[in-house]
C-alpha cells in the first residue's frame, strides 16, 4: 500500500497526544503492583454463588441497554444512602467499566457543549477519552496545597470566558484530595449562576475518611446539571469484571444510552448480577475494609513524613500520593515495585501507591530512602 | 429530515416496536438478533471457575494472552487468516464494540465508509459519531443482495476511505462470494481503501454457500479490519464477547481506541470466551442444526402467506418482500405486532430503500416459532381480506 489511506490514519493516529494517553490499569499485574487507587479483594462467596445461579437460570442473554432495573434500583439506593438524592433508576446507566463511563459522559456532554474545562492534573483515562473527537480543552490550573486541585477561582475564570462544562474528580485521582463542602457549595453556585454543567468523577468517595464528603450531585438543584461516574461498589471485588455506573439528568440520560447501545449494546451480565448482590452488603464490607485502611495510611503518612517524605494531602484511605527522587523510584521500580506515576496524570515527580494492608511497600520506600542517603 | 436524524431513527424505531412487544403477554418476537438458546452448561461452569480463581487477574486492555491466543488458532482455523496474538487481537466488549472500534479506528471526520444496502443500522451510527459519511452500495433481492464490485465502484467518491463488506450480510442474510471478494479487494488496492469486514455469521452459513474472509485473500489482509463475536453462534449475547484482528500496525490504534473507550472486558467474559472456543463444540454444532430446521419453517410459513424472499445464504434471518401488501415495513410491523403480537422488523429502519421489507429471525424454540408464524398467516389473512379491492 502506498501512503495514502493508511499512512495518513497512522500518522494523524501518532499525532494524537490525547489518545495515547497512558492506560492505567484498576487491577494490579503482581503482589508489588500498587498502582491502583484502591486495593483489590477477593469476591464474596456469595456474590460468586447469587451470579451463578443468574447464569444457570437463563441471564445469559442481552438486558436493557442502561443495565438491569434491579442494579439501577440499587445504585439510585446507594447514592441516597450517601446524600444524593434526585437520580432515579432511569437516570442511571450501567457501563462496561468506569473508563467507558468516562468516555460516555465526555462524548456525549461535550457533543452538546463543545468546551470543556479540566484540570491540570487528571487521571489520564480523561485525557484519552477526550482523544475521539476532542472539544475545546480549558486546563484549569492546581493548587499543590489542596492535592492538586483545581481552585474555584481558576473555575470560575473558565465560566467567565463561557465553557459551559467542567470536567472533575473528588476526591482527586492522583492524591485523593476531596473539595471541603463550603468549596462545593460554592461550585453549584457558579454552575446555576452560569447555567453550566459539570461531570463528577466521585469513584472514590466511599474511601474518604477523617472528613465528611460532599457530593457536587448532592446540592439542590444540581441534579439537572450535575452527571455523576465512578466505579460500581468499589473495593468489594468488582475491579476485574469492568463495572462503572452513570447517575445523570434526565436531558442527558436518552442520548447517553443511545450511545451506549451503538458502542456496546448493554454490559455484560454476569457482571451487573455480580454488582447487585454486592451492593447489598457494600457498606458493611467496605466498613471493615476502610477501618483497616485508615489505620495503615495513618502508620505509613506518619512514617514517610518523619523520613523527610512530601506526603500530598489526601482525604482518601485507599491511596499516598508522596513525591520521592526519580532515583529512588527507578530503584524501586527495579525492584519490581509499580506506582502510578504522577507524570502520567501531569505532575511529574509524584508516585501515587494504594494502600494495602499488610504489604511492606512502605517499609521498602524508607529502607531505600536510607541506603540512598548513607 | 438530516441525514443523522434518519439514521437515529432506524434503531429508534427498533427499541420502540421492542419496547411495544414487551407490553403483549403472548408476544412472539422474530425480530431481535438474540438467540434462545442459554449459554451452553460447560461456558457457564467455566465462567464460575473465573469467578473462584480470577475474578481479579489483571488483563491488559486487548484482553488477556489466552484468549487471543484462543482466536487467533480459530481465525486460523476457521477463517484461514493467520495472525499473531501479540499484535493482531484486541478482544472486545462483544461484536458491537469491535464495530464501533472499528469504524471509529477507519473513518475520520469527513471520510466516506461504503455500507451495503440494506445493513444493520448501528453501523451508520458509528460513522455518524465519527462525524464521516455513510455512502450506500446499492443491492437487490433479485439478486440475492449480490454486493456487486462494478456497482460498487460507481458509489467511490474522492472521500471514500474504506469498504463494509458484511458476509452473511445483516439483514439480508447474502453471502458474499470468493470471486465477488477477490474483485473488492482489488478495487480497494485500485482506490487505496481500508476493508472492514464483518464476519460475525461465519459459522451460519447455509445449503452450498461458502464464507470467505477478505483477510484470507491476497491483498487483503494489510488492509482489513475483521471483526467477530460469539453472541450469535455460541449464545452468548449477555458476556459481551467479541474480537477486532488486523494487520500490527492498524492494530494498534484499536488498541488504543479499546483503552480509551473501554479498557478491557470483563475478566470472566474473557474465561467465559476462551472456554467457548477450547472447550466441546457438540452444542454449537447442536444450535446450527436447529437453525437449519427452523429456517425450513420460517420459510414453509413464508410460501405459505405467499412472501417472496431473497434465498437465506447464511445469517439468523429472512429478508421478506411485502411489496405486494402496499404498506410501508413499519405500517406493517405494527399491524402484525397489534393483531397477533409478533414481532417483525421492518426493513426500513435498515434502509430507506428497504421499506417494502420485513427481517423474520429464527431465533425462537420451534413451537413457539411455529405459534407466532400461523398467528402472523392469520393476520396476513385479515389484512389482504381487508385490503381486497
Amino acid at each position: 500500500m502506498t501512503e495514502g489511506t493508511k499512512a495518513t490514519l497512522l500518522r494523524n493516529h501518532g499525532a494524537n497526544e490525547l489518545l495515547n494517553a497512558p492506560y492505567l490499569a484498576q487491577v494490579p499485574q503482581s503482589d508489588l503492583d500498587f498502582a491502583t487507587d484502591h486495593p483489590v479483594t477477593g469476591l464474596e462467596p456469595a456474590v460468586i454463588e447469587s451470579t451463578i445461579e443468574a447464569m444457570e437460570s437463563g441471564q445469559t442473554h442481552y438486558v436493557d441497554v442502561p443495565g438491569i432495573l434491579p442494579l439501577r434500583e440499587a445504585v439510585t439506593a446507594h447514592l441516597e444512602g450517601e446524600g444524593v438524592d434526585g437520580y432515579p433508576a432511569s437516570s442511571i446507566v450501567v457501563t462496561a467499566s468506569l473508563q467507558e463511563a468516562r468516555f460516555l459522559a465526555l462524548q456525549v456532554i461535550t457533543e452538546a457543549l463543545p468546551e470543556v474545562a479540566l484540570p491540570e492534573v487528571v487521571h489520564p483515562g480523561v485525557k484519552a477519552a477526550l482523544g475521539i473527537r476532542p472539544p475545546g480543552l480549558h486546563y484549569l490550573t492546581v493548587e499543590r496545597e489542596s492535592g492538586m486541585l483545581p481552585p474555584i477561582d481558576a473555575i470560575e475564570q473558565a465560566l467567565e470566558r463561557g465553557v459551559k462544562l467542567v470536567y472533575l474528580e473528588s476526591p482527586a485521582r492522583l492524591t485523593g484530595a476531596a473539595f471541603e463542602p463550603s468549596s462545593v457549595e460554592r461550585l453549584a453556585g457558579l454552575l446555576e449562576s452560569h447555567d453550566a454543567y459539570a461531570i463528577w468523577d466521585q469513584g472514590l468517595s466511599p474511601f474518604v475518611s477523617g472528613r465528611p464528603y460532599l457530593s457536587l450531585g448532592a446540592l439542590a438543584g444540581m441534579q439537572e446539571r450535575v452527571t455523576l461516574i465512578g466505579e460500581a461498589f468499589p473495593g468489594v471485588g468488582l475491579e476485574g469484571l469492568a463495572i462503572g455506573t452513570i447517575a445523570t439528568s434526565e436531558r442527558w440520560a436518552k442520548p447517553i444510552t443511545s450511545l451506549k447501545q451503538i458502542m456496546s449494546i448493554c454490559t455484560a451480565t454476569a457482571s451487573q448480577y455480580a454488582a447487585l448482590k454486592a451492593g447489598e452488603h457494600f457498606d458493611t464490607e467496605l466498613g471493615e475494609l476502610l477501618a483497616s485502611l485508615q489505620v495503615v495510611r495513618q502508620e505509613s503518612v506518619e512514617q514517610l513524613t518523619a523520613a523527610g517524605v512530601h506526603v500530598h494531602p489526601g482525604q482518601v484511605a485507599s491511596l499516598i500520593a508522596l513525591t520521592i527522587s526519580q532515583e529512588l523510584a527507578s530503584s524501586l521500580r527495579e525492584r519490581g515495585y509499580r506506582f502510578a506515576d504522577g507524570a502520567d496524570f501531569g505532575h511529574p515527580g509524584v508516585q501515587r501507591l494504594s494502600v494495602t494492608p499488610g504489604s511492606d511497600v512502605v517499609e521498602m520506600i524508607l529502607s531505600q530512602l536510607s541506603e540512598a542517603r548513607s | 429530515m438530516t441525514q443523522e436524524k434518519q439514521k437515529k431513527r432506524g434503531t429508534e424505531v427498533l427499541y420502540s416496536l421492542i419496547a411495544e412487544a414487551r407490553g403483549y403477554d403472548d408476544a412472539v418476537v422474530l425480530g431481535r438478533g438474540d438467540p434462545d438458546f442459554d449459554t451452553p452448561a460447560h461456558i457457564v461452569a467455566a465462567a464460575k471457575r473465573a469467578f473462584e480463581n480470577h475474578a481479579n487477574d489483571y488483563s491488559p486492555p486487548e484482553g488477556i494472552l489466552p484468549i487471543r491466543e484462543a482466536i487467533a488458532e480459530r481465525v486460523q482455523r476457521i477463517n484461514g487468516v493467520e495472525v499473531d496474538p501479540n499484535t493482531d487481537i484486541v478482544f472486545t466488549n462483544g461484536g458491537q464494540e469491535a464495530l464501533f472500534l472499528m469504524v471509529v479506528a477507519a473513518i475520520g471526520e469527513g471520510d466516506g465508509l461504503l455500507v451495503p444496502e440494506p445493513n444493520y443500522n448501528t453501523y451508520k451510527d458509528a460513522v455518524t459519531f465519527s462525524r464521516g459519511v455513510s455512502v450506500g452500495m446499492p443491492t437487490y433481492p433479485a439478486e440475492s443482495f449480490r454486493v456487486d464490485p462494478e456497482r460498487v465502484r460507481a458509489t467511490l467518491t474522492p472521500d471514500t476511505k474504506a469498504l463494509l463488506l458484511v458476509s452473511p450480510n445483516n439483514p439480508a442474510a447474502s453471502v458474499i462470494s470468493r470471486d465477488d471478494q477477490l474483485a473488492l479487494i482489488a478495487l480497494a488496492e485500485e482506490h487505496d481503501l481500508l476493508i472492514l469486514a464483518d464476519d460475525i455469521y461465519d459459522l451460519l452459513i447455509y445449503d452450498d454457500f461458502t464464507h470467505t474472509s477478505p483477510a484470507s485473500l491476497p491483498g487483503g489482509k494489510e488492509r482489513t479490519l475483521t471483526l467477530n463475536a460469539l453472541s450469535k453462534a455460541y449464545a452468548m449475547t449477555g458476556w459481551r464477547t467479541g474480537w477486532v484482528m488486523g494487520p500490527a500496525d492498524l492494530m494498534v490504534r484499536v488498541k488504543a481506541l479499546k483503552a480509551a473507550v473501554s479498557g478491557p472486558a470483563s475478566i470472566v467474559s474473557q474465561h467465559a470466551a476462551l472456554a467457548a472456543l477450547t472447550g466441546p463444540q457438540e452444542p454449537m454444532e447442536e444450535m446450527r442444526e436447529a437453525y437449519i430446521r427452523r429456517r425450513g419453517i420460517v420459510l414453509d410459513y413464508l410460501d405459505q402467506m405467499g412472501f417472496s424472499y431473497g434465498n437465506p445464504q447464511g445469517g439468523q434471518f429472512v429478508f421478506v418482500d411485502i411489496g405486494h401488501t402496499g404498506m410501508s415495513s413499519l405500517e406493517l410491523s405494527q399491524k402484525i405486532l397489534s393483531r397477533a403480537h409478533v414481532l417483525a422488523y421492518p426493513g426500513g429502519a435498515f434502509s430507506e430503500d428497504m421499506d417494502h421489507f420485513l427481517r423474520i429471525t429464527f431465533l425462537q424454540p420451534e413451537d413457539q416459532l411455529r405459534d407466532g408464524l400461523a398467528r402472523m398467516k392469520q393476520a396476513m389473512d385479515a389484512i389482504s381480506e381487508e385490503n381486497a379491492p
